[in-house]
């Protein structure tokens, strides 16, 4: 099951009667869905009473299991085969005695016969050693199973459904691969490569045929000369159709296949679990099947026959523990994701146009079993509608029963932004649920949360395609990605296609002609091909068919670094400045050149070129100004001069081509951050302070001394001799957070978990320069705010006492307070007045009470010289909720009381 | 319940601490019968802001000082909608038009001439029937908003006054400077700061200020020296240190901004060793300032009396020199992180030269 994330599938199992278990019960999804499966097969519930006959063995060890080997639960809890763990893991995780009745309930009318001693039975096999070898053994079975159609299963509520097996409808690899389930985690590209060229050895004259079949046909009619009767564009017609047919980026391609494969165990496997930290199932699985059994028995392996064969293993269970220990660490080969999956889960595919990154993307993805789901520029790329396309293609089955792969074309425009967003989402809802599901120990109860729980697992594998991965649009998405780069092939490669493309088409062009073409295109098949199709005739040389360059501002910053040996440099310049001039995006060239500068090899005296380069900088910042402005005209034009200039002082030999341009992005994203703290400080700052203080000034000359003045050293504000002398400084504190109407708030430290006070909204960050300072100014708030907080409240009580004490006069409210509390005694005993009337009473009673009381410290106040404030306050506070405490009768009075 | 600077400001001319001479004037100007634009300016945390609320309450009475926040919206050309704050009272309102950047001019068309058109009807309280706009920011005013106000300040001069604040008036367009009555305030010199802080003092019976009146000044001036003559900062500078500190005399450690060390910082880096890497580490430390919202300009002028501080006399000059180049650059260009880092590149070459 696939589709961990969809409720709908799971709904009828989890509607399963666990439900009605009355503890323990919420941790049984797992378990639910695949008791199911147990139900439908008489084959499996046979074997395990076979089982247990034939295994007299262990039957003493079933006594107490959970004794002996607490953290059995755990390791079958993870048990992916899942067919006849099942109702053992019930058992385990709950008391023995108490959950049997529950699992006959659960399941269907044979199974309820047997339920006991299979029951039974499972615990031998938790203590087996060979849990991970149950899984394969019990593979084929699975199989099977599909087999027995449409099972009725009753509820306990009475209620029957029909429980319908699907049907495993892929196969792992198209295009004569076969690929057996070992392969798809380690992928053994050369084993691959060897079978294929066999096979292509095999079928080569058949395989040669077809390549050239669909040309033979149309090339009847005009047989000589140039073809121009060809109904077809040569790009779609010698669009390579499968693996082999692909020349150059060997390397990229199989990186590509990599990625795929390691999708094969979320996306192929049938029963598939999460892998948590105590499941020790995968890497146990392979040491184990290559240890003990081969691999092929295992495929074979029939279960009736099944359990004789694992016995012997059985019998060093209590090895497991070591085992289970030592097995955990390979774990971390698999990294932390629960599934398998691959670390970053979009593929990111940027080269320049022409290389074939849309064919192979779609080859490799068929050839692995998927259907490609294909989002493009043509397509709606905005906001809503995307969102659901793409969910809903990433969470379904198409009707050739394939899984999807979405793959995103041309994500580099501008328009992308809502595109991408859906994809950060998506990946942030994944990595917020593999987070969650790692921090839950229990993995069942995790799949089974619904709603805004629900987990939102990214199942399938999604491929972007780009020119330009430095595109604005992709600068989120990019750290997440697995980035590809696509190269040109090599010449030779690429004329020996186009010399076989051109035999075949029947089309004589010399190969220094092709030699020519292939440069003039920049290596560029597809423009290749057109060309060679529709300029076929006049194969000059002229300029004229030169393909119109552009190039993306950021390969442009690394040639204007590099200095071309080969040739002149008035020619440098020239090409460098009809590359410019194409591309047209000054402002971004000369920041990228800005940018990188600083690491660039050249020869210099004294830091000249640097000061120089600062004059040619405020020029182009001058030019580039002049687009706004509507007076002067629009001269940004001259603004390339200053991305020559950079050319003309710092390129060197040594440079190298692909430089890494540096962002200033965060740098911009950080100041939006804080200029937006600055905004908000400013606004919540009362009238009269805002006249005086202007926006600009906050950050440089009010924020930096706000942190001081809002933590003064109240650490002997308690002590009686120095009271006096501090008491000014917590009323000023006090007055400063009001300004800006700040507020204290504990949070918990990122780091280290820590209780620490932040102020809303936190300017900490924006006024202190390093992360020390940070802590130091977070560390010194959570010093001294409780007790700002609690002098707040003071105050406040303070100013509420004098409202209250300017109302009511003292006399009245003695003799109330009195009369009051003599009712209170009769209302203890008598249960029959209404709970709200009594409430009423407690309220107005402790009302009185905090009257009594304040009289009393008023006069000790006088006595003293000072305030001594000790509130008798009582909070009643209701929790709405599920608690499973013992439910009794309280009367308020004893609440009081 | 606020700031020390908020809370102890002086609310009447009279109540003013320096400038006797300038509140002399603002004091006739407001007790004759008719009022002009003013034009106020001065350097940040002279006291500007506080003069002009005390002209109003001179002119208006104590009623100016209730006052509220309206939010108002405008729409642009370009059908953009803008929100923009406006603090006003029943006399007077005050804007800051560089709110909306290059959309100021919408603000001044719009807004100014709703308010001037329609005239003060109460006439009770006020003897004046024009109302008083206070535009904040003057300098920062683009082109075509100062080209809107001067038309304007002259059609409506019967129902509004206008008072420009600015920090310079060399961003002011020369039609507005001669419609308007320029008043300077000088940053308050060190005695000006010391004397408004002893008054300071006097108000709120410091418990854990020393008692000897010599230690006293001693500190005051300190003080002032440490703010730059900056009173917002003085008086800040010195609620920090009454709530940081248990005694206070002429010994107590001053507190030092954060940006302020990072300059300096960065000031001894440049002295110390001048590379092409060392200007890209001057680039990170540049963006991690500005990326702290503090103006360009601030740094640039920071960074350049630390140099100067720091250099021998020739170089000084020249360091002044480029500075002053630059400091006209940043007004000039928008990409504030290339005038920056040219800056320390040509006081790089400075400094090497003369070594």
């Amino acid at each position: 099951m696939p589709f961990m994330s969809e409720d709908t599938q799971q709904a009828p199992e989890m509607e399963l009667p666990f439900l009605q278990l009355p503890t323990g019960s919420s941790s049984f999804l797992f378990q639910g869905s695949s008791s199911t499966t147990t139900a439908t097969t008489p084959a499996t519930t046979t074997t395990d009473e076979s089982n247990i006959q034939n295994d007299p063995l262990l039957s003493p060890e079933t006594q107490d299991p959970v004794t002996s080997e607490p953290e059995i639960g755990d390791g079958l809890n993870l048990e992916t085969s899942g067919i006849t763990s099942v109702s053992t893991e019930n058992v385990d995780f709950d008391d023995l005695n108490d959950l049997n009745d529950e699992i006959t309930v659960s399941a269907t009318e044979p199974i309820h016969e047997i339920s006991e001693p299979m029951a039974k039975s499972q615990i031998e096999q938790q203590q087996q050693t060979q849990d991970s070898h149950d899984f394969i053994n019990f593979r084929p079975e699975s199989h099977q199973e599909i087999r027995y159609q449409n099972k009725q299963v009753k509820l306990s509520n009475g209620r029957t459904f029909t429980l319908r097996k699907k049907h495993k409808s892929h196969k792992p690899m198209l295009n004569n691969l076969e690929l057996s389930r070992e392969e798809s985690y380690g992928l053994n590209i050369n084993n691959l490569y060897s079978k294929l060229e066999t096979e292509r050895l095999q079928n080569h004259k058949t395989n040669e045929k077809s390549y050239m079949n669909n040309l033979k046909v149309k090339n009847e009619p005009g047989s000589t000369g140039v073809n121009k009767q060809t109904e077809t564009l040569w790009v779609e017609k010698w669009r390579p159709r499968k693996y082999m047919d692909f020349i150059g980026n060997e390397q990229t391609n199989r990186k590509i296949i990599h990625w795929f494969k390691q999708w094969d165990r979320v996306v192929f496997e049938k029963n598939f679990k999460p892998i948590t930290e105590s499941s020790e199932k995968l890497p146990q699985q392979q040491q184990s099947s290559s240890s003990s059994s081969s691999k092929s028995f295992s495929r074979y392996y029939q279960d009736p026959f099944g359990r004789p064969e694992r016995k012997p293993i059985t019998e060093s269970s209590e090895k497991r523990p070591q085992q289970q220990s030592s097995s955990s660490k390979p774990f971390s080969r698999y990294y932390q994701d629960p599934f398998g999956r691959p670390e970053r889960k979009v593929l990111l595919i940027s080269g320049a146009p022409g290389l074939g990154k849309t064919t192979i993307s779609h080859i490799i993805a068929k050839m692995c079993g998927y259907e490609v789901m294909e989002i493009n520029a043509s397509d709606e790329r905005s906001g809503q509608k995307v969102r659901d396309k793409v969910t809903n293609s990433l969470s379904s089955l198409t009707f050739s029963g394939k899984p999807v792969c979405l793959v995103a074309d041309e994500v580099d425009g501008a328009a992308e932004f809502g595109f991408v967003k859906v994809i950060s989402d998506i990946l942030a809802d994944d990595k917020k649920t593999v987070q969650r599901f790692q921090r839950s120990g229990d993995s069942t109860k995790f799949f089974k949360e619904k709603g805004k729980n629900r987990p939102k697992f990214l199942l399938r594998p999604i491929v972007a395609i780009c020119n330009d991965v430095y595109a604005p649009a992709l600068e989120k998405l990019r750290p997440q990605c697995e980035m590809i780069g696509f190269k040109q092939a090599s010449e030779k490669t690429l004329i020996d296609r186009l010399k076989f493309i051109c035999h075949a088409e029947k089309l004589p062009v010399p190969s220094q002609k092709l030699k020519e073409i292939v440069t003039l295109t920049d290596y560029d098949i597809r423009s290749c091909l057109n060309l060679l199709q529709f300029g076929g005739a006049n194969l000059d040389g002229s300029d004229s068919r030169k393909k119109d360059m552009t190039l993306s501002w950021y390969s442009i910053v690394s040639q204007l670094f590099q200095k071309d040996a080969r040739c002149s440099k008035q020619e440098q310049f020239k090409r460098l400045n009809a590359l410019i001039s194409v591309n047209g995006n000054f402002d971004k060239i000369i920041h990228g050149c800005f940018q990188t500068y600083t690491d660039m090899h050249y020869q210099d005296l004294k830091l000249s070129k640097p000061s120089k380069i600062s004059d040619w900088l405020y020029f182009s910042d001058l030019m580039s100004r002049t687009q706004f402005d509507s007076t002067a005209g629009d001269i940004s034009w001259y603004s390339k001069e200053t991305a020559l200039q950079f050319h003309e002082l710092f390129s060197d030999l040594s440079n190298k081509s692909n430089l890494k341009i540096k962002s200033d992005y965060e740098h911009f994203e950080m100041k939006k951050n804080n200029l937006n703290i600055v905004k908000l400080l400013f606004n919540n700052s009362p009238v009269q302070l805002r006249t005086l203080i202007k926006l600009q000034t906050i950050p440089t000359d009010i924020l930096p001394y706000l942190p001081y003045i809002l933590t003064p050293d109240l650490s002997k504000l308690h002590i009686p001799q120095f009271q006096q002398q501090l008491q000014h400084k917590p009323q000023t504190a006090i007055d400063a957070l009001n300004a800006f109407q700040l507020q204290m708030l504990k949070t918990k430290d990122e780091e280290s978990y820590n209780e620490i006070y932040k102020t809303y909204p936190d300017f900490t960050p924006l006024v202190k320069f390093n992360s020390a300072d940070i802590k130091r100014q977070y560390n010194k708030q959570t010093a001294t705010f409780p007790t700002l907080i609690t002098e707040i409240d003071r105050l406040r009580t303070l100013k509420r006492k004098h409202i209250k004490d300017a109302t009511s006069s003292s006399s009245s409210s003695a003799k109330k307070s009195q009369n009051v509390s003599d009712e209170e005694d009769q209302e203890d005993d008598d249960v029959g007045e209404t709970s709200f009337q009594i409430l009423k009473n407690q309220y107005e009673k402790i009302a009185e009470q905090e009257q009594r009381a304040k009289r009393q410290k008023r006069e000790t106040a006088t006595a003293e010289g000072r305030q001594d404030d000790l509130e008798v306050k009582v909070w009643v506070k209701y929790n709405e909720g599920f608690s499973n405490a013992v439910r009794k009768r309280v009367r308020w009075g004893d609440l009081f009381n | 319940m606020s700031l020390w600077i908020d809370k102890y400001r002086p609310q009447t001319l009279n109540s003013l601490n320096y400038h006797p001479d300038v509140s002399s004037r603002l004091k006739s100007l407001a007790s004759s019968p008719d009022f002009p634009h003013l034009l106020i300016y001065g350097p940040s945390g002279s006291g500007k802001k506080t003069r002009v609320l005390a002209i109003l309450t001179e002119l208006y009475g104590h009623g100016v000082n209730k006052m509220k926040i309206d939010v108002r919206q405008f729409t642009t050309s370009s059908n953009k909608k803008l929100e923009f704050n406006i603090i006003s009272s029943a006399y007077h309102i005050e804007i800051t038009p560089s709110d909306l950047g290059n959309n100021d001019r919408v603000v001044i068309q719009d807004l100014l001439k709703e308010i001037a058109s329609t005239e003060q009807v109460d006439f009770s309280t006020g003897k004046h029937r024009f109302k008083i706009v206070v535009i904040n920011e003057a300098d920062s005013l683009s082109r075509d908003a100062q080209a809107a106000l001067r038309r304007t300040m002259e059609k409506y001069s019967r129902n509004v006054r206008l008072i420009l604040i600015s920090n310079t008036t060399s961003n002011i367009i020369p039609p507005i400077k001669s419609r308007v009555l320029l008043i300077r305030i000088a940053a308050p010199q060190v005695e000006d700061i010391v004397q408004v802080l002893t008054s300071l003092d006097r108000k709120l019976n410091l418990v854990n200020l020393t008692s000897d009146d010599e230690q006293k000044l001693q500190l005051f001036r300190t003080i002032a020296v440490t703010s730059e003559r900056n009173l917002r900062r003085a008086v800040l500078l010195f609620e920090t240190l009454a709530i940081q500190n248990d005694t206070l005399d002429a010994s107590t450690k001053m507190v030092q901004l954060d940006w302020e060390l990072v300059i300096a910082k960065l000031a001894s880096d440049i002295l110390r060793e001048r590379n092409v890497s060392r200007i890209g580490q001057c680039r990170t430390v540049m963006y991690e300032l500005l990326s702290h919202c503090i103006p360009a300009k601030i740094i640039l002028k920071t960074l350049a009396f630390d140099l100067v501080r720091l250099v021998n006399l020739q170089t000084k000059a020249q360091i002044v020199a480029i500075a002053a180049v630059f400091d006209e650059r940043l007004s000039l260009g928008s990409k504030v992180i290339y005038h920056l880092e040219g800056f320390v590149a040509k006081a790089m070459v400075a400094i090497e030269e003369n070594q």
